[in-house]
């Protein structure tokens, strides 16, 4: 990770909610000796919840580091409960001197995980409907968070989450690991420093799932407790599909569960744009749904006119297209970055322009952040921010109408009906 | 009789198609009143009782469709059912909305209706529902079905009418099931119902744990304090299973409290959780509630920040670490600076680790009255820590900062200098520039070439002049600083400018970089034929070592006029020259100098030398000219392989053959392949070749790979071949 200065880097931490999004805070890379880090005592102890799909990644990242050591692990689904702990004891075991090893413990429980004293730091890689409750109970018991993107299942969640987080000195990082890579990053800053002038269109793509599906009832698997999956959404029967964790649909494509691709994909793209135009502490005041008068695509606005179209096509077969009065921006994963003119992509900076946080590496910054006790490239108001634009298009896209947004109170109005929106009712005896 | 018959089956066909069209029409209607009724197409104005008739005609529509026996297909209808509602409930719609509410309600009891159907009813109430809802989902709290109860009370959540709230009260009066009085109380925290407080805190006291921390949680959401007091009702006992529940949730209140500017209450609050917390601590054996003292010493941090910061620097130097590695975001949080200027005064007294985090505090705070404590740990035994102060210095950004990295930056060494000039080389802020300017224009020859470095970094407006000044200077060493600086400002330098300044620069380190820089303006140049018309003008005007450094330039700028000018030093007398020019060639970045670099390198008189360079020249163009003529590039490969003077050679040229992808380089590979002294070389180049080519013409790759196999020349090509024919070529070439 390497360190990028600048004047406005300080207003993301004090000057109040205006400068935030020109947040250019970096954790500082602490070799080991510091801490006396690698001895045992000195690891980052973790527990990783939500052993499916998208944990293999983290999960295989930590057990390849020195500095962490995962002690537990926790799952819903027993059969994967009990492989996920028998792949950490594997993987410390070939580190051994003496090849054993017995040292992680398996959940169906999250609580139980949270309330160990001798684990630092979770893992919250769940269903979106659970990234909340998980987190909430893990920041109150004193530990950092890494959650999975988006953030939230609703806007109060997100509230709750971020504030918590400043309460009890959470390093929290959400999973929008776009923010960590280089051709996103510099993006932004070329948005952020007017380098294609003044930013009024944006087109991003984001695909779409099959339509969400009734589904007959099937037989709960042994060893999977489905009311725990189901955890504080309404309650439906049981089918394979439902759960199941999937890149093209599953759990993805039902609104119960998540705000399909505006918060599968929306989450990372939403979260670039909001980056690019400094609105880090604030957001959109205005969604549209797809087909709406006027509308062939789904919208959202920003105060000053800029809007941000969804799945409009974008230049190039590119993720996100910039476009300004001086020039465009494209990017995609892969270090993808195009411009017009095209000299600004490998253009540097100059001491005196908006420098954004260089992070390389999203999991390492957090490991980074947790020993600094720095604030991550992605932390929860950033987060937060950013699942309210999913949630706020899918709830557009729900009702029907276009949504007005007052970022700055966090409120949905003048429509009563879409303020009952802003949180869910939980099944009992869920509790946020 | 048969007539008769046969009229009456005509009668019957013409009955059933009647029936049909019947049905169909209907189904017609109602699609199209559920239309209208979403607002997708257009309605006729219609009064409350029309309302509901137009209503429960769509229900009697939907209803059979959202409980077919095809379950995927239910979904639809099901989404038209919440149209409406989401429609009916529009702002300024209040009779629709009523009007489909109470139809809602209406037929909740329905018997032919399923019970997820009926959930799903529920749900649009949660969504829509008022006060004429309320009734129906008190009764619905009490059904059989324990989800259907649940429902209901999730709408009885959302309900905005005030009966909800009692409804909800009394039900919690009754209830027996923990999960259920959990549900109750979670509903009643949700509507902030302030008239339940008392009840809810008789629960706090409930014997099932979860039941009495959902009654905290929701006293927490209330708020106010008539919930503190309550809450403080369990924390003043002795310590129980909800206790520290019950912390987190007068926190909260403290939150709340602070939110609407009654930070004396909430100041109080954080104190007594403070308290309560920080006495757990000293009991070895109890419970270690650190997170709670973070919390609390955080709401603290606004109400009382002079108690509050006095009580992070004693946690920090002799405290629980847990709260102490917190301590310095508690500061980085806290709305003043004092915080963080406390810890900066005992910054050079703290253990290493929380040097790190504080200098991280200061840095994120910017503050320009830290620089001294700051300073005083740069050269601390710890790199982490100097490298961390180094950071500080960077972000904080001021005259002393720059002075302090600057030493360092010419007399540090290893991680720790080169972060220095990184920061430098971005430091912002008032006076840096003209420190490092001053810093350049004189003084020490080893300080003043580092500042030149940072100059061309910085890029900042009019370095570019600058640095040609130093360029010029007689001191070599300043002068080779310049031309260093020149590579990273080679956009915003003219070249002819810059080869006159090679042409007056004297000793052999100052011309390289004078090289290096003249290289880089013409790589950079918008228009490379200009800016290579303007050098190829000087290097015929230079002799000697000037005119070997102007030419070897020309291959940054390319095109025809430099590529003449190449070949003719290529093949002049002068040997310096002749070598200049075709080491220039051998770095030529297209595919026009093929032909010269093989004339060189196939004449018998070329000298092993430069044949060599010609040669590699050559194979570089065979592997990096995708955009010149494949049939020119197989042409060069067959020169360069028969003009090869050594084996050695012909093995590069056959590697390289590996791509360029055309049937005649397959042909002549599985020539090579089958005999001779490159068999190796060639199945390898041609197993390379059918990888490339799967994604063009898959059966021609497949067929190469084949042959190759067939050829069994070794395990590692046989596999590798196996790998093209399954279609996943292998990556490197692992030899």
């Amino acid at each position: 990770m390497k360190k990028k200065p600048s004047l406005s880097r300080r207003d993301f931490m004090f000057k109040g909610a205006a400068a935030l999004g020109a947040a250019v805070v970096f954790p500082r890379v602490v070799p080991s000796t510091v801490f006396g880090a690698n001895a045992p005592s000195n690891r980052i102890t973790m527990g990783m919840i939500g052993m499916g799909l998208m944990m293999g990644g983290h999960l295989h990242g930590m057990l390849g580091r020195n500095d962490v050591q995962v002690l537990a692990v926790c799952d819903v689904d027993g059969r994967r409960r009990e492989s996920a702990k028998g792949q950490v004891e594997r993987a410390y075991a070939n580190q051994a001197a003496d090849g054993a090893y017995k040292g992680c413990d398996a959940y169906l429980e999250y609580e139980k995980l949270c309330a160990r004293p001798d684990i630092d730091a979770v893992f919250v890689v769940t269903p979106d409907h659970w990234h909340a409750m998980c987190s909430l109970a893990a920041i109150k018991a004193g530990k950092d968070v890494y959650c999975q993107k988006p953030m939230t299942l609703t806007i109060r969640e997100g509230r709750l989450m971020s504030d918590a987080c400043k309460q009890y000195g959470t390093v929290f990082q959400v999973g929008s690991q776009q923010r960590s890579e280089w051709a996103f990053r510099k993006a932004s800053e070329i948005v952020r420093n007017g380098w294609i002038g003044k930013v009024h269109t944006i087109y991003t793509s984001l695909g779409s799932f099959a339509p969400p599906t009734t589904l007959p009832a099937q037989p709960i698997p042994e060893g999977f407790d489905y009311d725990r999956w189901l955890g504080p959404t309404p309650w439906f029967p049981y089918n394979a599909e439902r759960v199941k964790g999937d890149y093209g649909g599953g759990w993805r494509r039902f609104w119960e569960y998540g705000s399909r691709k505006n918060g599968d994909w929306g989450a990372h793209h939403f979260d670039i744009i909001q980056w690019a135009l400094g609105m880090d502490d604030s957001g959109p005041v205005k969604f549209v749904p797809k087909g709406w008068p006027g509308h062939r695509y789904q919208t959202h606005y920003y105060a000053d006119g800029t809007k941000v179209l969804r799945d409009h096509p974008v230049w190039g077969g590119h993720m996100i297209q910039f476009i300004g009065t001086e020039g465009e921006v494209m990017v995609s994963r892969g270090g993808r970055l195009d411009t017009r003119p095209v000299e600004l992509a490998q253009a540097p900076l100059l001491p005196s322009e908006i420098h954004l946080y260089d992070s390389s590496d999203h999991d390492g910054n957090w490991i980074d952040c947790i020993r600094t006790r720095s604030t991550t490239i992605c932390p929860a108001e950033i987060g937060h921010r950013t699942a309210t634009i999913c949630h706020l298009s899918g709830i557009a896209e729900r009702l029907g109408r276009p949504i007005h947004w007052d970022p700055a109170e966090e409120r949905i109005l003048d429509d009563p009906a879409a303020e009952r929106w802003y949180d869910r009712p939980r099944r009992a005896p869920y509790v946020l | 009789m048969r007539n008769k018959l046969s009229s009456i089956a005509n009668c019957g066909i013409i009955l059933a198609v009647l029936l049909a069209l019947a049905a169909s029409a209907q189904a017609q209607d109602g699609a199209d009143l559920v239309k209208q009724l979403c607002g997708k197409a257009d309605a006729p104005v219609r009064d409350a009782a029309q309302l509901a008739q137009a209503y429960q005609e769509a229900i009697d529509y939907l209803m059979p469709l959202m409980s077919a026996d095809d379950v995927p297909s239910r979904y639809n209808y099901q989404i038209m059912f919440q149209d409406m509602g989401s429609y009916a409930a529009r702002p300024g719609a209040e009779t629709e909305r009523q009007a489909m509410a109470k139809v809602i309600v209406a037929n909740l009891d329905r018997a032919d209706m399923l019970d997820v159907v009926r959930h799903w009813f529920v749900l649009q109430l949660e969504r829509i529902g008022a006060g004429e809802s309320v009734p129906a989902l008190v009764k619905l709290m009490a059904a059989d079905d324990r989800h259907l109860a649940d429902y209901a009370r999730r709408a009885l959540e959302k309900n905005p009418d005030p009966s909800a709230t009692e409804a909800l009260l009394e039900k919690l009066s009754s209830a027996e099931e923990a999960a259920w009085k959990i549900g109750l109380l979670n509903s009643l925290g949700q509507r902030r119902a302030a008239e339940a407080i008392e009840r809810i805190a008789e629960s706090l006291g409930d014997a099932d744990p979860n039941v009495a921390s959902a009654a905290a949680t929701a006293l927490s959401n209330i708020g106010g304090a008539a919930s503190a007091k309550a809450l403080f009702g369990v924390l003043n006992k002795p310590l129980g299973p909800v206790s520290v529940k019950v912390a987190q949730a007068l926190i909260d209140i403290a939150q709340e409290r602070t939110a609407h500017n009654d930070v004396v209450n909430a100041g109080k609050l954080c104190v007594a959780v403070y308290n309560w917390a920080t006495k757990l601590t000293r009991d070895p054996n109890g419970p270690n509630p650190f997170s709670i003292r973070v919390a609390a010493i955080n709401g603290l941090m606004t109400c009382d920040p002079d108690k509050a910061t006095e009580e992070i620097v004693n946690i920090i130097r002799d405290g629980d670490p847990r709260v102490g590695r917190v301590a310095v975001q508690v500061a980085r949080q806290a709305p003043t600076t004092a915080p963080m200027r406390a810890l900066a005064r005992v910054l050079p007294e703290l253990p290493p680790h929380y040097q790190v985090q504080v200098l991280g505090l200061i840095a994120d705070r910017g503050d320009l009255s830290s620089v001294g404590p700051v300073k005083r740990v740069l050269h601390s035994d710890y790199e982490a820590v100097r490298l961390a102060a180094i950071d500080t210095l960077t972000e904080i950004g001021c005259d002393e900062s720059a002075e302090a990295l600057l030493d360092i930056a010419v007399n540090g060494s290893g991680a720790v200098q080169r972060a220095a000039r990184e920061g430098l080389a971005l430091m912002a802020g008032p006076r840096v520039e003209e420190v490092i300017r001053a810093s350049a224009a004189s003084g020490d020859v080893k300080k003043r070439s580092a500042a030149i470095g940072l100059l061309g970094k910085r890029r900042v407006p009019g370095v570019a002049e600058a640095l040609m000044g130093y360029a010029a200077d007689a001191n070599e060493e300043i002068s080779s600083a310049a031309f260093k600086a020149m590579v990273d400002v080679a956009d915003m330098v003219d070249a002819g400018t810059l080869a006159d300044l090679v042409a007056k620069t004297s000793g052999q380190g100052a011309r390289s970089s004078a090289g290096a820089a003249l290289r880089a303006a013409l790589t950079k140049a918008p228009d490379k034929a200009a800016a290579a018309e303007a050098v190829i003008e000087r290097v015929r005007n230079s002799t000697g070592e000037v005119k070997v450094t102007l030419l070897m330039s020309l291959d940054a700028a390319g095109g025809p006029a430099a590529l003449q000018v190449v070949t003719e030093a290529a093949q002049s007398s002068d040997e310096a020259l002749r070598e200049a020019g075709i080491r220039t060639l051998g770095n030529w970045p297209d595919f026009a100098a093929a032909d010269v670099l093989m004339k060189i390198a196939s004449n018998s008189e070329t000298s092993l030398t430069h044949y060599v360079l010609a040669m590699r020249g050559a194979l570089r163009l065979i592997v990096t000219s995708d955009s010149a003529p494949l049939e020119d590039r197989v042409n060069l490969c067959f020169k360069a392989f028969d003009n090869a003077r050594r084996d050695d050679e012909k093995r590069q040229v056959v590697a390289a053959m590996g791509a360029v992808p055309s049937p005649k380089v397959a042909e002549r590979l599985l020539a090579l392949a089958k005999e001779g002294d490159f068999k190796a070389e060639a199945a390898l180049a041609a197993v390379e070749l059918a990888g490339s080519m799967l994604r063009r013409d898959r059966e021609a790759a497949r067929d190469l790979a084949q042959k190759i196999r067939d050829l069994n020349v070794s395990d590692d090509v046989n596999s590798r071949a196996e790998a093209v024919m399954r279609g996943r070529p292998m990556r490197g070439r692992g030899r």
